[in-house]
């Protein structure tokens, strides 16, 4: 057994090793690194101990298992966001709310929508990744965009937390998050079962509005952030935001002080991404509901046609990849997102049942500069399937059959295409001796 | 298959087929001489012993009453209508909620041991649930399908649905939370409870909350590192449990070690019983101890142990019987794989009859050759330890050791690869030129008649016991009053509020404890590999052609093994070193046609930190009260150390011949690490006393550390890689003064904060030096030889009477008492 100061000593060497930089966790690194931050909070004042209510501007709910602390906000109907003003989204929200199934994998997603982001302590997950703010946002009926943000003032406050949020949940329709099916949901089930509660949020339709994001918008992960998507599709900007990294540090620090002022910059940043993530959905539902009409460009345009597609809606689809190939001239419009769209056009032609527009879109395909490799095969391979079975013209179909070969493709492939030209084949000498015969003797 | 008819004692009796297949290349083995050595030992010859260990008969008892009626149809089903008495008397335990422990030979129905109470709790109450942790991925998947098996017979029984699933690093994301709702019996390793299960673990309430079994499988894997992390997961598992308000009961299997239920408790913290004989039947086996005959007296130099090891495999690959060789290192590995290649592989592109096993190859390489030895179509398989657990190869016919094991245990385990119930199989060990095997073969009888080692952990080194808590305390906050190991842990908790990862909040008005809540982003368990003290290793990329990853090496060994110009060998494909990245832990390599390997020249200091312990009176014993012989004392000491190694250069060893033909200087990073030692102080007045210039005193104190290091070995149930050994005389660094200087011989824990073994290997100081003076004296070389000191061309031609002499100074007694090695 080793004395009590020694092994003081000792633990310190081993758990911050010589060399290694003071960790930004530690009290004073993360006070110097919020110090250079964009807040203008001030984390050296005399009075850090002024009461959450005013420092927060929130207020304490009670709860049968405690209480639990809300601050709950308004943005006027008449204000703007970006270029919109709060009152046309809500607007636009209820009138395209029919189309909301479209976004949740077909789940009966409903008004009223509650918008959820979270802050949290990590983002690994796991029994020590804690939620310590939940922020709900949702309209009411004059168009005001109401946000009340859960704080977890001390890890104890957790239960009645979570509680509170499950009430704020049983009257939503849905629940609309921003990359939320892989991160808040899982982080809140978590939490929950932690406290042996019910997770709301498991019974209720999920709009995660990511992924229709990076159809419409952008294309590349990375790049396809809130704050991005907001100034592109919405027009806001942001002044004095939080860097997310900070965040953790930033509530660490509140909870080893007490002192909640680095928190209010947080809440701010989670009320706007609230408030963009409304405005990023009603522009989404508002596309769907108006159509490819409303797109702004073919990228637009030829995300709503996937949509639609996806939902079994293929004459809306094929309305719209056809306005994806003219709202710019083809010139404009880079080869592969063109080869991209003409082929879903040919594909919602063929489920649409339209096989003769499907064989045109697919020999434009075939023509179009940088159709080759899969693409290319699968386009001949669809002609040489429709000459044969539908059009019924055994010579073309075998030209198709034929460029359909293709040594770059794996064996099994060109297997299966020496079947279809040997069936062709034999098809075709059928029909000669057809030809040469009475009919009676085909019968 | 039928019984064999019983062997008439003291003879080997002819039979036909397979039998006389493997008697005759017994015989070939001894030249003939085979029969009239059996149990006479005759260390001087090439066989130095050979050993009978006769068929066993079985012993059985019925199901216990207790026992589901429908678990005991379903065995009969399965054609298992009575138990072993081993197995009868773990379940009686398991029925009881004792936790057991039971030692088991290989083959002798260890599994049913665990799976019948386990399957008989989910039969009485359908939320039961256990978890299985195995040392390895392969060996869960191994017990997945006997254990689904013995599920589906109880479903066409009537038998409710139980599901039994694998849960480790392979199981593909979307399958998780299927197996965390469905499964009843989750089969994993020690790894991913660790990093994947205890943090997740409000994903696990189910499992948590009904735990009624834990069953840890080959318990004897879990010493040293892995096991002293072994029992820190463990401790988070109870801790979990308790706040799920389960308690469950350990069921354990192991090896034959000296201290099975020891290790258990010391693993679990809780009370284990024993059960220890075994009811399995055994077949006849032959154990012989080969010794490569000395081809130059003078040097002490023997035939090379590899080459006897391939003619000993050779005569049992001729007459078709199919075999295992072990070797003690993945380069031993290599080597004999090529030899027996280019002895017994056909044409290029037939089905490999030869293959090689090591960790290191992908997992489907591996499946590949187990299935291959299973059916048949691999005749001969050349493996490191990786083979030593059990996975399932069948049954082979033997096994062939190259080189001592290293340990007691270990051999045994070794040599139950091969040979099933009713047949009969041989183990043939092959000694090396290294000290301990030298020892072992020329006493057969201490390996024969000793028990076999301890197994040692220490689950309360610093590194080890604050990562656990890092983890511990992400995944449940701990109260003010809790306990976690054998320090204080409000104060490991204080240090770690320091650096920002966890903070106390006080205990509030309304009753609720005091908490320490963990306040970091990080995820800690993916910082802590268990089977190291650093998760650190170095991937090594063939760059041939398309750069493609085919192997890996953990941190400590890498620059020694991935230096540049090193030759990395794969199933005998060679490969040249071409770039080693230390910083981007890669290296980068390139396959090549050569005759030689490579082994690394390591250089390395040891400055002494802190002394916990020096020359304490159990040391010492009563002759303190002389004067005299207390200045000439040696000082046993141990206590923390900071170790620099460095490789700083390589030799080229050609293959078969294995002369030296070339050497590289090397300039690559030090390596640094803070551990414990064992240290032993010679003073400088009993240096004074030996009549010897001072190269020739310097040449005593280095054979005599290169002896000592084997029997530390011995005694302390390690691998070579587990302890280093450096020598401070004090003049290496500055400038010789002719004084006499008091050299320091350090024998330390190759592990940053060490890892156990410093503290016994100090309370055995008397034995380690009276041991190692019998290894030396004993030993027949003149001059010295691999066998005792080392090859004469490392010390000088005055080592080993240096040595003795030394030794003799600080055993003043031991020549008279003629002191014996104990086993602890």
């Amino acid at each position: 057994m080793i004395d009590s100061s020694k092994l003081a000593d000792r633990l310190r060497a081993v758990v911050a090793p010589k060399g290694a930089t003071s960790d930004a966790r530690s009290p004073e690194g993360s006070a110097s690194r919020l110090g250079s931050g964009s807040s203008q909070i001030s984390t050296v004042g005399a009075s850090s101990r002024e009461p959450l209510e005013d420092v927060l501007c929130g207020s304490w709910r009670v709860h049968s298992s405690g209480r639990s602390f809300v601050v709950e906000r308004r943005v006027e109907a008449d204000a703007q966001h970006g270029r919109v003003r709060v009152r046309d989204l809500a607007a636009q929200l209820d009138r395209a709310a029919s189309q909301a199934p479209m976004l949740s994998a077909g789940a009966p997603a409903r008004v009223p929508f509650v918008f959820i982001d979270l802050e949290t302590t990590g983002l690994s997950g796991g029994a020590g990744t804690y939620a310590f703010l939940v922020g709900c946002g949702s309209f009411t009926n004059d168009g005001t965009f109401l946000t009340r943000q859960y704080l977890m003032p001390a890890f104890a406050d957790e239960r009645p937390m979570l509680e509170t949020v499950a009430d704020e949940l049983t009257r939503a329709g849905a629940i609309v998050t921003f990359n939320g099916k892989s991160f808040d949901a899982p982080v809140l089930e978590t939490r929950y079962l932690f406290h042996r509660l019910e997770w709301a949020g498991a019974r209720l339709p999920h709009i995660d509005v990511l992924h229709p994001s990076r159809r419409f918008w952008r294309d590349d992960v990375s790049s396809c952030t809130l704050v991005a998507l907001e100034r592109q599709v919405l027009g806001a900007r942001r002044t004095g935001d939080v860097y997310g990294f900070e965040i953790p540090a930033r509530y660490f620090q509140f909870i080893r002080s007490g002192d909640a002022r680095p928190l209010a910059v947080v809440l701010e940043h989670n009320r706007l991404d609230l408030l963009s993530l409304a405005g990023l959905t009603a522009r989404l539902l508002h596309l769907l509901a108006r159509g490819p009409g409303e797109a702004s460009d073919s990228r637009e345009a030829f995300a709503l046609g996937q949509t639609y597609a996806r939902a079994g809606f293929f004459s809306h689809a094929i309305e719209a990849y056809r306005r994806a190939m003219t709202i710019h001239a083809p010139s404009r419009l880079g080869s592969s997102l063109q080869v991209e769209i003409l082929r879903s056009l040919a594909l919602a032609y063929r489920r649409g049942r339209r096989f003769h527009e499907a064989a045109t879109a697919w020999r434009q395909l075939l023509d179009t500069p940088g159709c080759a490799g899969p693409i290319a095969r699968e386009a001949t391979e669809a002609l040489a399937i429709h000459h044969e079975h539908r059009a019924r013209d055994l010579a073309i179909a075998k030209t198709f059959a034929l460029k359909s070969l293709d040594d770059h493709a794996r064996p099994r492939w060109n297997d299966a295409v020496r079947h279809r030209l040997a069936r062709i084949e034999r098809k075709m000498t059928l029909e000669e001796r057809t030809d040469l015969l009475p009919m009676s003797a085909v019968w | 298959m039928p019984d064999l008819p019983p062997p008439t004692s003291g003879q080997l009796t002819t039979r036909s087929g397979r039998e006389g297949a493997l008697q005759a290349a017994l015989e070939r083995l001894g030249a003939g001489h085979l029969r009239h050595q059996l149990d006479r030992d005759t260390p001087e010859l090439h066989v130095t012993a050979v050993r009978r260990l006769p068929a066993i008969t079985a012993d059985y008892l019925a199901f216990p009453e207790a026992l589901d009626a429908r678990l005991c149809r379903a065995l009969e089903a399965r054609g298992i209508t009575q138990l072993y008495t081993h197995q009868a008397a773990s379940i009686d335990h398991a029925l009881a909620r004792r936790n057991v422990v039971v030692i088991t030979p290989t083959a002798s129905g260890k599994t049913l041991c665990y799976n019948v109470p386990v399957l008989h709790a989910v039969l009485q109450d359908s939320s039961s649930r256990a978890l299985y942790l195995f040392p390895t991925k392969a060996l869960a998947q191994d017990q997945l399908a006997e254990l689904q098996a013995m599920c589906e017979t109880l479903v066409t029984r009537d038998g409710p649905e139980i599901g039994v699933f694998t849960y480790d690093g392979d199981t593909p994301q979307d399958a998780r939370r299927t197996i965390r709702a469905r499964a009843h019996l989750v089969l994993s390793n020690p790894d991913m409870l660790h990093s994947g299960i205890l943090p997740h673990h409000p994903r696990w309430a189910k499992l948590f909350e009904n735990l009624k079994y834990v069953v840890i499988d080959e318990l004897h894997a879990y010493r040293g590192v892995f096991g002293s992390h072994l029992c820190n997961v463990l401790r988070r598992l109870r801790r979990i449990c308790r706040h799920y308000g389960s308690d469950p009961v350990f069921l354990c299997s192991s090896a034959t070690i000296a201290n099975p239920r020891d290790l258990a408790e010391r693993l679990t913290e809780q009370p284990f019983e024993l059960v220890e004989k075994s009811g399995a039947p055994r077949g006849e086996k032959f154990f012989v101890f080969v010794n490569p005959p000395v081809v130059n007296h003078q040097l002490g130099i023997r035939r090379s142990y590899l080459s006897e090891a391939r003619r000993i495999a050779s005569e049992f690959l001729k007459r078709n019987l199919q075999l295992i060789v072990f070797a003690q290192s993945r380069l031993a590995t290599e080597i004999l794989t090529t030899y027996l290649k280019d002895d017994f592989e056909g044409v290029p592109g037939a089905p490999e009859r030869i293959r090689g096993y090591r960790g290191g190859y992908l997992p489907n390489r591996r499946r590949e050759i187990e299935k291959g030895l299973r059916e048949g179509a691999v005749r001969a398989v050349v493996s490191t330890n990786a083979l030593e657990l059990g996975i399932d190869i069948g049954a082979l016919d033997v096994s062939v050791m190259a080189g001592y094991p290293g340990t007691v245990a270990a051999t045994w385990q070794r040599a139950g690869r091969a040979g099933r119930r009713n047949r009969t199989s041989a183990a043939v060990m092959v000694a090396s030129s290294a000290p301990l095997d030298q020892f072992m073969v020329r006493n057969p009888s201490y390996f024969f008649d000793a028990s076999p080692e301890r197994a040692l952990i220490d689950p309360d080194n610093l590194h080890i016991l604050v990562d656990h808590i890092k983890c511990a305390a992400f995944e449940l906050p701990f109260a003010s009053e809790e306990q976690f190991g054998r320090h204080d842990l409000q104060q490991v908790l204080s240090i770690l509020a320091e650096q920002g990862l966890v903070h106390l909040a006080p205990a509030s008005q309304d009753g609720s404890p005091a908490t320490w809540t963990w306040t970091s982003e990080s995820y800690p368990a993916d910082a802590v590999s268990l089977r190291s003290v650093s998760s650190d290793n170095f991937v090594v990329v063939d760059t041939t052609g398309e750069p493609n990853v085919i192997g890996e090496t953990d941190f400590t060994s890498g620059p020694a093994t991935l230096h540049p110009k090193a030759i990395y060998i794969v199933e005998a494909r060679l490969f040249q070193v071409e770039k080693f990245d230390f910083e981007g832990r890669k290296a980068y390599v390139r396959e090549i046609d050569c005759d030689y390997y490579t082994t690394a020249i390591t250089y390395t200091r040891v400055t002494t930190l802190d002394t916990f312990e020096a020359g304490s009176e159990t040391c010492v014993g009563a002759e303190l009260a002389r004067p005299e012989a207390r200045a000439a004392r040696a000082w046993p000491s141990h206590g923390e150390v900071h170790v620099v190694s460095r490789v700083v250069g390589f030799k080229k060893i050609k293959f078969y011949t294995n002369e030296n033909v070339g050497s590289g200087e090397l300039d690559l990073p030090e390596q640094q690490m803070h551990t414990t030692s064992y240290w032993l102080t010679i003073p400088a007045s009993l240096m004074a006393q030996l009549p010897y210039a001072s190269d020739d005193r310097r040449d005593g104190v280095v054979g005599l550390a290169y002896a000592m290091r084997q029997v530390a070995q011995l005694l302390l149930m390690c691998d070579g890689h587990d302890i280093g050994i450096s020598i401070d005389d004090k003049e290496s660094g500055g400038v010789s003064t002719g004084d006499p200087i008091a050299p320091r011989l350090f024998i330390y824990d190759n592990y940053p904060g060490g890892i156990g073994f410093s503290e016994p290997l100090y309370r055995m100081h008397h034995e380690l030096i009276a041991s190692t003076r019998r290894l030396i004296a004993e030993c027949t070389c003149e001059n010295g030889c691999p066998g005792c000191v080392g090859p004469i061309g490392n010390t000088g031609p005055l080592a080993k009477a240096a040595a003795l002499r030394i030794l003799d100074l600080l055993l003043p007694e031991a020549a008279v008492t003629g002191m014996n090695i104990e086993v602890a």
